[in-house]
């Protein structure tokens, strides 16, 4: 991880008791997720592995168009 | 605040594997027939231009050439399909913008001075053909290792796409990646847009109108209007991303909870979610699915017409569900419903038709007097107290 993005982690972190090298174990699951900062931590770390996700089968509903 | 963590997650998971993540699925523009990369900067008053097309070496100009440089692209109104800006540069729309300016009609440079305007004017509109920001766009499609400022930087990008030009040719490849793979739904209708509108910028300028004039009242009230509609389009265009969906649980956008239907002649569903902080309000309509946001099958629609907080869980009360209605202890989720393009259309032309009226309400200023009609007996019992 670079300095900038260190920082970056450490300012959105504030508040959080996680630190941005807590954090990505979090995200990763190498630490269980507890609080809602944690699980949406990891939400986002998963999504990113989910590339690979089927497209939907039915798009929106598109009304009269 | 909770969607910057979601992002924060997908930063370090970037960082983790030094690829750029995803947020789509889906690309978030459609691949284009004529693609002009132009990058324009300035020195005080001298404006650079720096160009090219597929196939073709980059080549720079400065002040008046840079038309002369931009006509022989092929960046003209008269042009038998669109061209497409491309380019990587915030200010450069700006810059040409100002070289047109410095046009009289009639002269050569007319011609290419026109479609910058035309350019100028659908900058404006998300999703469409006619301009687009590549910094935008990969921000749209995916997420670097890097912090937010860095990901204002084209460098950034080139570097986490594997891109080592710098020239235009460059963001024509930055270009091509962004329309790989199926486009979101809705960028066909957005396109389509984009194309009559290129039909009347033509049929406006061979017919000597002047795009350097102010626009008329009903022409700047049509033009935000149609602004606002594809701004709506695009944004329900993105929630058919399933990946996209994910991270609108944490903006409130998208919702899941456990459905508990009420078995009432206003067709009612309870929905109980664990989550506060949703955006959907009483009269949103919305549509939804058994299931959770990556999924989207078996659609159903209803509409709020109730939210309330219960033993801390968020209550939604969704009104008229039709389609494939959840059952008691369905896993739902459910998102704003996409508006119509159809009747957005539909709308603009009740709305021209209206400016376009000497005598309309619209363009008298007077009030329009309600008038009474009879109302369908179902329409009454929707709009009924539910109690």
């Amino acid at each position: 991880m670079d300095n900038n993005l260190t920082t970056y982690a450490t300012r959105l972190l504030l508040g959080t008791d996680l630190t941005p090298v807590t954090a990505r174990s979090v995200a990763a699951g190498i630490t269980p997720a507890s609080t809602p900062a944690e699980h949406t931590l990891r939400d986002g770390w998963t999504a990113s592995a989910r590339a690979t996700l089927a497209a939907p089968s039915v798009a929106v509903d598109e009304g009269e168009s | 605040m909770s969607v910057e963590w979601f992002d924060l997650g997908q930063r370090l998971n970037a960082a983790d594997t030094g690829h750029a993540v995803p947020r789509l699925l889906h690309a978030p523009l459609l691949p284009v027939t004529r693609p002009v990369a132009v990058r324009a900067t300035s020195t005080g008053a001298r404006v650079t231009v720096a160009a090219t097309v597929p196939g073709s070496t980059p080549a720079t100009a400065h002040g008046p050439e840079a038309l002369t440089l931009l006509a022989s692209l092929g960046a003209s109104i008269t042009a038998a399909s669109p061209p497409t800006l491309v380019t990587d540069h915030p200010a450069t729309l700006g810059l040409l913008y100002r070289l047109a300016l410095t046009t009289t009609p009639g002269t050569p440079g007319d011609d290419v001075a026109a479609l910058i305007a035309w350019w100028r004017d659908r900058a404006d509109f998300p999703g469409g053909r006619a301009v687009v920001d590549t910094v935008t766009a990969c921000r749209t499609r995916w997420v670097t290792g890097q912090t937010p400022e860095h990901e204002a930087q084209p460098g950034t990008w080139r570097n986490w796409l594997g891109i080592g030009d710098d020239t235009p040719s460059g963001v024509l490849r930055v270009h091509e990646l962004l329309t790989a793979g199926p486009p979101l739904t809705f960028l066909t209708t957005l396109a389509e847009d984009d194309l009559y509108a290129y039909n009347t910028a033509q049929s406006e300028h061979g017919d000597g109108f002047d795009w350097r004039r102010p626009d008329t009242p009903s022409r700047a009230a049509l033009g935000l209007r149609a602004r606002c509609d594809a701004a709506d389009l695009y944004a329900a265009a993105l929630l058919t991303d399933p990946l996209y969906r994910l991270r609108a649980v944490h903006t409130g956008h998208v919702l899941t909870g456990t459905a508990d239907p009420l078995g009432d002649r206003l067709k009612r569903t309870r929905l109980t979610c664990h989550r506060l902080d949703s955006r959907l309000r009483p009269g949103t309509a919305v549509a939804g699915w058994v299931g959770g946001p990556e999924t989207h099958t078996s659609p159903f629609s209803a509409t709020v017409s109730a939210a309330e907080v219960e033993h801390g869980l968020l209550v939604l009360t969704l009104s008229g569900v039709t389609g494939h209605a959840p059952v008691a202890g369905d896993r739902a989720t459910i998102h704003p419903a996409a508006p119509s393009p159809a009747r957005q259309r539909a709308g603009r032309r009740s709305y021209r038709a209206l400016y376009a009226a000497r005598r309309s309400w619209l363009t008298t200023g007077r009030t329009p007097t309600p008038t009474r009609r009879d109302v369908p007996l179902d329409v009454l019992v929707a709009g009924a107290e539910p109690d």
